[in-house]
């Protein structure tokens, strides 16, 4: 028995689910690749995070390599309220700092839509 | 006999029974929440099967079968059991962020583009300190521009040398483009008006100050035949005031590629052109090479 203190149960078992999956001996890459695409379709934004938490953890990179990849994803070109509401992030800027902060990053909205969703 | 009257009983007064059973799993499912209302990494605790203890390693008999129900319920903000769960959610959403390692959240953002990384960095201010993280921004540098200059310490951090790169990179595919549409007066907007701009162009003429350059500018463009040509290889190197940047140009012809430099200078809050030098056309003929005069 080994005791691994920072996973909870049914974050491993996913891990477990999708370990079984990899080292199938007659599972072709194209497989493997639809596997994945279903096991983290729909996944939560914490289940995200603990899949995460564990990938790292136990070093598993081919899981953490997929799962940051999802949560990037997440947040590739979408607005700044999507990406708060989403991963459940508390702004506690005030406008006038937000409104500074934008200037700050001016370059970066050039050609990109802000409100994108 | 007693089993009649008690199926009668029950049939009777099923509305009372179901109104009661409903009652019943309500008093439950707040009692459970209340049980399990505290910040956790887990998802939704309101499950009623859910009572062994979680920090082991034993596995979880709902495996993965139900994230796909908890997850609609999550996206459409909360359903059933509406406002435990989004508080709870609440509750646990930012702290979750911290209390992923960092490596983890540094690694989550090099698969973002510098737009997106720019928008997190927006949402509050702990994502602000991660998303300026500067080896998060030198990776983007290095993904989006060279690998050249690992061993570069930008004297402002990665974030604003990738900032003065892009720019860079924009004005001078702004230069090609003013080019390409032979547009003058724009040519005569980006050059530094100074006498010490300098232009060699492909025909192997040079061209020293402003109003010189500005008329090499316009014979080229009243040239009937312009061949498209594309820029490959641009390499920048960006300093306080100055910056340089080289690149290849192939043309249609088939010429072989051109070597160009560009020069710019900062004033007055924006980038000027100062030195464009062009690698000579050469011509053969028969077996001879000259260079193409004017």
């Amino acid at each position: 028995m080994i005791p691994l203190p920072l996973i909870d149960g049914r974050t491993l078992a996913r891990v477990i689910t999708y370990l079984n999956k990899h080292t199938e001996d007659d599972a072709s890459d194209e497989a493997k690749r639809k596997f994945d695409e279903e096991f983290l379709y729909g996944m939560e934004v914490g289940v995200l995070y603990d899949a995460a938490l564990a990938a790292n953890y136990l070093d598993i990179g081919g899981l953490f390599h997929e799962v940051c990849q999802r949560i990037a994803d997440g947040m590739m070109n979408k607005s700044v309220e999507w990406v708060r509401k989403t991963f459940h992030i508390e702004s506690e800027f005030t406008s006038e700092e937000e409104v500074q902060i934008k200037k700050e990053y001016a370059w970066a909205w050039e050609g990109v839509d802000s409100n994108a969703d | 006999m007693g089993s009649t009257i008690s199926s009668i009983f029950f049939v009777t007064d099923y509305w009372s029974f179901m109104v009661a059973v409903a009652a019943t799993l309500l008093c439950f499912l707040f009692a459970t929440a209340l049980v399990f209302r505290k910040p956790k990494l887990e998802g939704s605790p309101s499950e009623l099967n859910s009572l062994k203890p979680r920090d082991c390693a034993c596995l979880g008999e709902d495996s993965g079968v139900d994230s796909g129900e908890e997850m609609t319920a999550r996206l459409s903000g909360g359903g059933k059991e509406n406002g435990v769960e989004m508080a709870v959610d609440r509750q646990t959403g930012a702290s979750m962020m911290e209390q992923l390692v960092p490596e983890i959240t540094t690694h989550a953002l090099s698969y973002l583009d510098y737009p997106s990384l720019c928008r997190l960095s927006m949402t509050n201010s702990l994502m602000r300190k991660a998303a300026n993280d500067d080896n998060a921004w030198k990776a983007l540098y290095h993904k989006d521009f060279t690998l050249e200059q690992d061993n570069v310490t930008p004297p402002n951090g990665w974030k604003a040398y990738y900032a003065a790169t892009r720019a860079i990179v924009t004005i001078n595919a702004e230069f090609f483009r003013i080019v390409r549409e032979r547009l003058l007066p724009a040519m005569g907007q980006l050059w530094l008006n100074a006498d010490y701009v300098k232009c060699f162009h492909a025909t192997g003429e040079s061209f020293s100050g402003y109003n010189a350059v500005m008329e090499s500018w316009q014979l080229a463009f009243s040239w009937e035949n312009v061949a498209d040509f594309q820029i490959q290889d641009v390499r920048t190197r960006v300093l306080t005031d100055l910056a340089w940047v080289t690149m290849k140009v192939f043309v249609d012809i088939g010429a072989g590629p051109f070597n160009v430099t560009n020069i710019f200078e900062f004033h007055n809050g924006r980038w000027y052109m100062v030195h464009h030098h062009s690698s000579a056309l050469l011509i053969h003929r028969g077996g001879q090479q000259q260079l193409m005069q004017a």
